[in-house]
């Protein structure tokens, strides 16, 4: 078991880099910089050999600038942050910025913001609270809501009471939480004034953003539900377990729901990939100040370490929830082991 | 008699004989499967419409993408606009005659006497009644007349300082201060009410028929008046049509729902196929690499890849297919897999077919029933990211629009008109669930075994 963690966590380390290699690569290729909008020129200065801690932008055609043509690379006046690779210099491959960037990166630091004075460690940890918040919030709600769902359809196969739960579970997975949360707020904020509809300084401003972002896969979490269970009742060990006598209460709780729960268990990896994306969204919508509201503004302003900064942050947190769905898994369904 | 039964034998033999494909099959078991019906109808329709926008947009609704009618805006439902573009002319007789239109009696039209014959054109449309002045019915009932933001009902005197700038609330207090001591109110006192032209459409629509140049119209060049054509959803803060922008919106959202996915089939049916029949060592380093990317944050990749290239459609749908491949790949190569050792691949191998024949011409057609399932299924997934993006402002750019964009610009204006965000909403919504119930009976069609029952 240590082993297989030990693995899983290397090979993790493997995919981190991947990821920030390949956001690096592209932030590199971006035909547009902050060096060429036209307010922070002045920021902005010709160099022949660039600094290093400095990001470095080639000349574009697109320049509106005039004296920006005449000059092959420009770079930010101050060193006000790390900057995205370079491929230029890959015979120096200590001297790229992309060897810097995982310098600075070993020393805890995700350097500073390309638009605004803060580091971007300081917003992320700003942020962070919301969204953990936010998250954990929405999937105890989906669970709560979905796995009893599914259960109940899955127990009352091809009766009205199934096909019911099961058209609002379509309905759930149908409907995207930039249409629901408005509705939402339409609804209990504006109609009733129940809640608040934007902000977030008490308990109950985070019940909207968690329905919003929980209803989805409630719905995904009962139709998954349900078809473990269908397929866990007709197994052999459950007609034994009926054979010898059990309740019917005993044989779904001890022995069917174990079960029934692993492909609910097996989604919950890519779950957290789709929560994170879907707090994106519904951050935006409420407004609430968390990592998602960070990410698209900074994408919008094309703060490009703000940009890495979250997707670094995101790719670990999935890392680690993915790790911990695996070991889960093994809990549940004795037939899975990583011991060889 | 005797040859007739014998026929009949022979017919009951060749029925019972030709057995059913498996598309049959499947076909008639879809056709059985009533919420799929529903679906593959309201796509189906959905599709039509987003194929024939330009003839919708000239025989249906009227308006085109881009036209604006910015004049008491948003317009709610109902409300009537102009038509710069595909309009139908009035005929210039009656109240629209050139003396009637030319009120200051000076030979010439000017903007002002369009707006004001479009003011009296639509002012009988609301008198239902015809007495020459409206009641609180008749004034609530117009389809320009506001609904009170949130409790805010403004004074009289407050009402009269803004009433040039805005839609006439619809509430009694506000009526009566229009209305005074006689209760009703006439074409003067209804204000924005009646306004469906702006002083700039009036120009514009002189300029169009205007051939001497001065900017205003004489009897010989007065040919008549557009029509008014409703604005059957509305129309959003710059007053273009919504129903209009949806329909485009419709072919925008599809087109990238289904390039997507073509993409994502392209690349997963391929890699997926590849590493099954190839297998070993092979099939080991490809299926660990799809491991290995179902954990990477793809959508934020996908933001990245948008914000740093600009919002270019094309790349929207590479970018998007390029992430949904993974789980393609898995279905066909475990398809791939237990269809290799089968017979009739033997047969093909004997006989010398090449590899690459083999995959693609026995072993993908064999598998394509999973394979249709899964596609039809990532469909509305790439709509709904597409979706996400244009939501966030990352999507398609303008003059395009899809049905995430008008969500999104619908929500900046949530409060004073719902219907911007709620029709869109609702068509995607609606889409979506057409294509998820299509995609499930497509599986237990094409699958019996996969059925969940």
């Amino acid at each position: 078991m240590s082993r297989f963690i030990i693995q899983r966590l290397l090979s993790s380390m493997v995919v981190i880099v991947i990821i920030i290699t390949m956001s690096l690569w592209i932030t590199r290729q971006a035909p547009s910089n902050p060096c060429l909008k036209e307010r922070e020129a002045n920021t902005c200065v010709c160099v022949k050999e660039h600094a290093l801690d400095r990001p470095v932008f080639p000349l574009h055609v697109g320049s509106p600038l005039q004296e920006m043509k005449g000059c092959e690379f420009w770079q930010p006046a101050s060193s006000m942050s790390v900057g995205p690779v370079t491929l230029i210099g890959l015979s120096d491959w200590g001297n790229t910025q992309f060897a810097i960037y995982m310098k600075t990166l070993m020393q805890g630091s995700l350097g500073k913001s390309m638009v605004t004075e803060r580091t971007v460690l300081e917003s992320l940890k700003s942020g962070l609270p919301y969204t953990v918040h936010l998250g954990t919030q929405a999937l105890l709600l989906a669970m709560l809501i979905g796995i009893p769902a599914g259960l109940y359809a899955g127990l009352r196969q091809n009766t009205a009471s199934d096909y019911s739960v099961m058209t609002v579970a379509m309905l759930g997975v149908s409907v995207p939480s930039f249409v629901l949360g408005p509705l939402l707020i339409m609804l209990f904020s504006l109609e009733l004034g129940w809640f608040r509809a934007v902000g977030w300084e008490s308990w109950s401003d985070s019940v909207l953003p968690t329905v919003t972002l929980g209803l989805y896969y409630a719905a995904y979490i009962a139709r998954l539900t349900r078809g473990g269970m269908l397929e866990v009742i007709r197994k052999d060990y459950i007609r034994t377990a009926r054979a010898k006598g059990l309740t019917e209460k005993l044989v779904v709780y001890r022995h069917a729901l174990k079960g029934a729960l692993l492909p609910v268990v097996s989604y919950l990896g890519p779950a957290f990939a789709a929560l994170l994306t879907g707090s994106v969204v519904v951050e935006e919508i409420f407004n609430l100040p968390g990592v998602g509201t960070h990410f698209v503004r900074s994408a919008l302003n094309r703060d490009y370490n703000m940009v890495l900064g979250t997707i670094i942050l995101y790719s670990s947190l999935l890392v680690v929830l993915n790790l911990v769905v695996d070991i889960l898994y093994t809990l549940l369904d004795p037939r899975v082991s990583y011991d060889k | 008699m005797v040859r007739d039964t014998k026929s009949n034998n022979r017919a009951v033999e060749a029925e019972i004989i030709e057995g059913t494909s498996l598309w049959k099959d499947a076909g008639q078991r879809l056709r059985k499967n009533r919420a799929a019906m529903a679906g593959l109808f309201i796509v189906g329709f959905m599709a039509v419409m987003a194929l024939s926008y330009e003839v919708i947009a000239k025989y249906v609704t009227g308006f085109t993408l881009e036209e604006q009618h910015p004049y008491v805006v948003p317009k709610p439902p109902g409300a009537r606009s102009v038509p710069a573009t595909y309009y139908k002319l009035l005929e210039p007789s009656g109240a629209l005659s050139f003396e009637a239109v030319d009120t200051n009696g000076d030979g010439m039209i000017e903007a002002r006497e369009i707006q004001a014959a479009y003011r009296q054109m639509e002012f009988s449309t609301i008198d239902k009644n015809g007495d020459g002045v409206l009641d609180y019915e008749e004034y609530a009932a117009a389809p320009l007349a506001m609904k009170s933001p949130g409790e805010f009902v403004p004074k009289c005197e407050q009402w009269a300082n803004i009433r040039r700038s805005m839609a006439p609330i619809r509430h009694p207090d506000i009526f009566k201060c229009d209305a005074g001591e006689a209760g009703t109110i006439t074409i003067e006192q209804s204000g924005r009410l009646v306004d469906i032209l702006s002083i700039g459409e009036a120009r514009d629509l002189i300029n169009r028929f205007d051939k001497s140049g001065d900017s205003m119209l004489d009897a010989g060049e007065y040919v008549g008046l557009p029509k008014p054509r409703t604005n059957l959803l509305g129309t959003d803060q710059l007053g273009r049509d919504l129903l209009t922008r949806m329909v485009y919106g419709a072919r925008i959202s599809l087109a990238v729902g289904l390039l997507a996915t073509l993409v994502s089939f392209l690349i997963g049916v391929s890699w997926g196929a590849t590493a099954g029949f190839v297998g070993g060592k092979v099939d080991n380093i490809m299926m660990r690499i799809v491991d290995i990317m179902y954990g990477l944050p793809f959508m934020f990749l996908v933001i990245l890849l948008m914000v740093v290239f600009g919002q270019n459609i094309f790349l929207l749908f590479i970018a998007l297919g390029a992430v949904q491949w993974l789980t393609m790949a898995r279905i066909v190569r475990g398809q791939v897999i237990s269809l290799k050792g089968q017979e009739f691949v033997e047969a093909a191998r004997t006989i010398g077919v090449s590899n690459l024949s083999i995959i693609f011409k026995h072993l993908i057609p064999n598998a394509l029933g999973p394979i249709i399932v899964y596609a039809t299924l990532t469909v509305p997934a790439v709509m709904l990211e597409e979706a996400f993006l244009s939501f966030l402002g990352l999507g398609v750019q303008a003059p395009q629009t899809s049905w995430g964009a008008l969500a999104s610009e619908g929500r900046q204006l949530m409060e004073i008109a719902p219907w911007l965000i709620v029709f869109p909403g609702l068509a995607l919504a609606v889409t979506l669930l057409s294509m998820n119930f299509l995609g499930d009976g497509l599986r237990d069609a094409l699958d019996p075994q996969l059925r969940k029952d």
